[in-house]
């Protein structure tokens, strides 16, 4: 078990160092000058520009440039913003909290929604059950995050005006309240996704031989699905989710700017806009690390749920 | 490919099974073996299966007429089941112990202790030893062989009335096979149980079985005890299955067959089910139903054909 945990996290560490270094050569691949970014349009004498070059380091080679970047993030320095000028840390700290919030929230969401209910779907197949939550998990899979966003948006300016979800936060109640309606906005394509897998994946253990053993042993149709299946059932479930949450990463950009969070996703989008390059590379790695981290958690945990994966 | 309509698996039986006797059915793939075995503890999907007739516990309880609690109970502690693929009949996820302790939980009030020193004697009965460290494995970790004692014990766990054991060695190497049939028998004499033992090898049931029952089409053809069934048979789909058992120092030969396939059990039966692979075939067969005839006092048979005529085909 620890030869196993131990090989993942070396696979996880190799993964960052890759795409540590896609991502850097990606964002240094384009065409705008970073000192133009700096200046911001200002005419500016070539001495100034000089100096700004030496302040940020971009007088130095590529190769120099990534490994005082990647340094800097090992240290915890996220380095300093082209555009604010101030350091970046200063500027996730207010950010990162929503867009991390917005990402587990969502899953929490859609997991303790989506289970049951392809739980729910599987045992009563081809049953009217089965027929509404089949529909509505299709129609779910089909809304892409940001128009649901919208919808959702009209929704609550209709029916509950006095709900406020846009603006910073002060305490963890205001915290909740803001990420939560983008949370759930954000949940819908994983719960359709997850809803379908745990149905199909229930359905095939339903059918295995070692249901009708239990049944012949007498277990209750609770011990059933829950003592026997479902743990047979929830690997499925747990490769797309884990996968899924990448989409949902990307998804958490779209809905920022829909409901005017201020988390990482629209400092991205803005930071893209004006070439702040050091921003883009540190948030595309902080999404790429998130993700690894998920997917690394995943893995131990089929370990953890399956004897086999651990005696391999 | 889909089969619409209603299906006949199991037509018109009639089986009893009396306490500590070992029944065995035998007949080919599809003749509905199985399904009556399932039949027995309902373990059929109820909204695409329909009983009817009565199947009784004791000679009293009407299974088929139990509610799904009562139903749950009996399941396991009056009558169990082992099934043919030792290796995806156990869950694979929980270790053996744990499914034999499941028994215990199920159907008993004993404490975790004494259930979990009950599974440690149980394994320990079975010869899946050391006990205590088999206990904690999974089935991965076993053999086919070992996986199907594994279920021996569970089966038996609660010393069921009956046992019913649906081909319990066809998935098993040939030595695999004997030691477990000799393990059936020997547990089987031990609590005093009944076993009905499904299997189309006939010389399982001469191993171990005290009658049998030939199953042709969904129906019990033949039934009686295993010396008079094997020494005088009546029906010749019976006498056709005992020629066709691989004799040892029987080289170069050609091994015997029976022709053709069983009916499909959507298409309606007319006469006598056999009648289009039967060698002794007459008009009659084809168009009405054969008489149930009495070869002896247990011996029973399907057949127009004399059992006298039949015995003397058989010498």
């Amino acid at each position: 078990m620890s030869k196993y945990i131990g090989r993942k996290l070396l696979q996880f560490l190799i993964i960052m160092v890759i795409t540590s270094v896609i991502i850097f050569i990606m964002v240094r691949l384009s065409k705008t000058d970073p000192l133009t970014a700096i200046v911001g349009g200002k005419q500016t004498s070539a001495e100034t520009l000089e100096q700004l070059k030496i302040k940020f380091g971009l007088d130095k080679t590529f190769v120099q440039q990534y490994f005082s970047w990647i340094g800097g993030l090992f240290r915890g320095e996220l380095g300093m913003s082209f555009k604010y000028q101030i350091s970046i840390n200063e500027l996730f700290a207010d950010r990162f909290p929503i867009t991390i919030g917005l990402v587990l929230l969502s899953t929490i969401i859609a997991l303790v929604i989506a289970i049951p209910s392809g739980v729910l779907a599987a045992v009563k197949k081809n049953r009217a059950a089965d027929r509404i939550i089949s529909i509505i998990s299709v129609f779910l899979a089909g809304c892409p995050p940001f128009f649901m966003s919208l919808l959702f948006i009209l929704f609550i300016a209709r029916y509950l005006p006095s709900y406020q979800f846009t603006g910073g936060y002060s305490n963890f109640r205001e915290y909740f309240l803001r990420i939560l309606a983008p949370s759930i906005a954000l949940a819908f394509t994983m719960i359709a996704l997850a809803c379908r897998i745990t149905r199909a994946s229930m359905i095939e253990q339903l059918n295995a031989q070692y249901t009708q053993t239990a049944v012949s042993k007498g277990v209750t149709e609770r011990q059933l699905v829950w003592g026997h299946n479902f743990r047979n059932a929830v690997i499925p479930v747990l490769s797309v989710v884990s996968v899924q949450i990448g989409g949902m990463i990307a998804g958490s950009v779209l809905v920022e700017n829909v409901f005017s969070l201020s988390g990482l996703g629209t400092l991205l989008i803005d930071s893209i806009k004006t070439s702040d390059y050091v921003v883009v590379q540190d948030i595309t790695m902080l999404m790429v690390l998130i993700f690894m981290v998920i997917s690394t958690l995943v893995d131990i945990l089929y370990a953890l749920i399956d004897p086999r994966i651990r005696a391999n | 490919m889909s089969i619409s309509g209603l299906v006949y698996a199991v037509r018109d039986i009639t089986l009893d099974i009396r306490k500590g006797e070992i029944l065995g059915i035998v007949g080919e793939s599809g003749c509905g073996k199985s399904m009556t075995a399932k039949s027995i503890l309902r373990l059929h999907d109820e909204k695409k299966m329909e009983y009817g007739g009565s199947i009784l516990l004791d000679g009293e309880k009407d299974i088929l007429k139990m509610s799904k609690k009562e139903l749950r109970e009996m399941r396991g502690r009056d009558i169990s089941m082992i099934f043919q693929d030792p290796i995806t009949t156990l869950n694979p996820l929980k270790t053996i112990g744990k499914q034999i302790l499941e028994m215990y939980q199920l159907h008993t009030d004993i404490s975790g202790e004494e259930a979990q020193a009950k599974v440690l004697e149980l394994l320990d009965l079975v010869g899946i030893v050391p006990a205590q460290d088999r206990f904690r494995q999974y089935p991965f970790e076993l053999s086919g062989g070992q996986l199907q004692r594994v279920c021996i014990a569970m089966a038996l766990a609660c010393r069921p009335k009956l046992l019913i054991a649906d081909e319990p060695t066809t998935a098993l190497d040939v030595t695999m096979q004997a030691q477990v049939l000799d393990l059936l028998k020997r547990l089987q004499r031990k609590y005093n149980s009944s076993v009905l033992l499904i299997t189309h090898n006939f010389g399982v049931v001469a191993e171990i079985c005290d009658r049998i029952a030939v199953m042709y089409a969904g129906q019990i053809v033949e039934s009686g005890d295993v010396r008079e069934i094997f020494y005088h048979p009546c029906h010749p789909y019976t006498k056709d299955l005992i020629a066709s058992i691989p004799k040892t120092g029987q080289h170069g030969t050609q091994l015997t067959t029976i022709p053709g396939m069983p009916p499909r059990l959507n298409q309606d039966i007319v006469g006598c089910p056999y009648a289009p692979r039967c060698t002794k075939v007459c008009d009659r067969c084809r168009t009405e139903a054969p008489p149930l005839k009495n070869a002896g006092e247990t011996h029973e048979y399907l057949c127009f054909l004399e059992p006298d005529n039949s015995r003397e085909v058989s010498a």
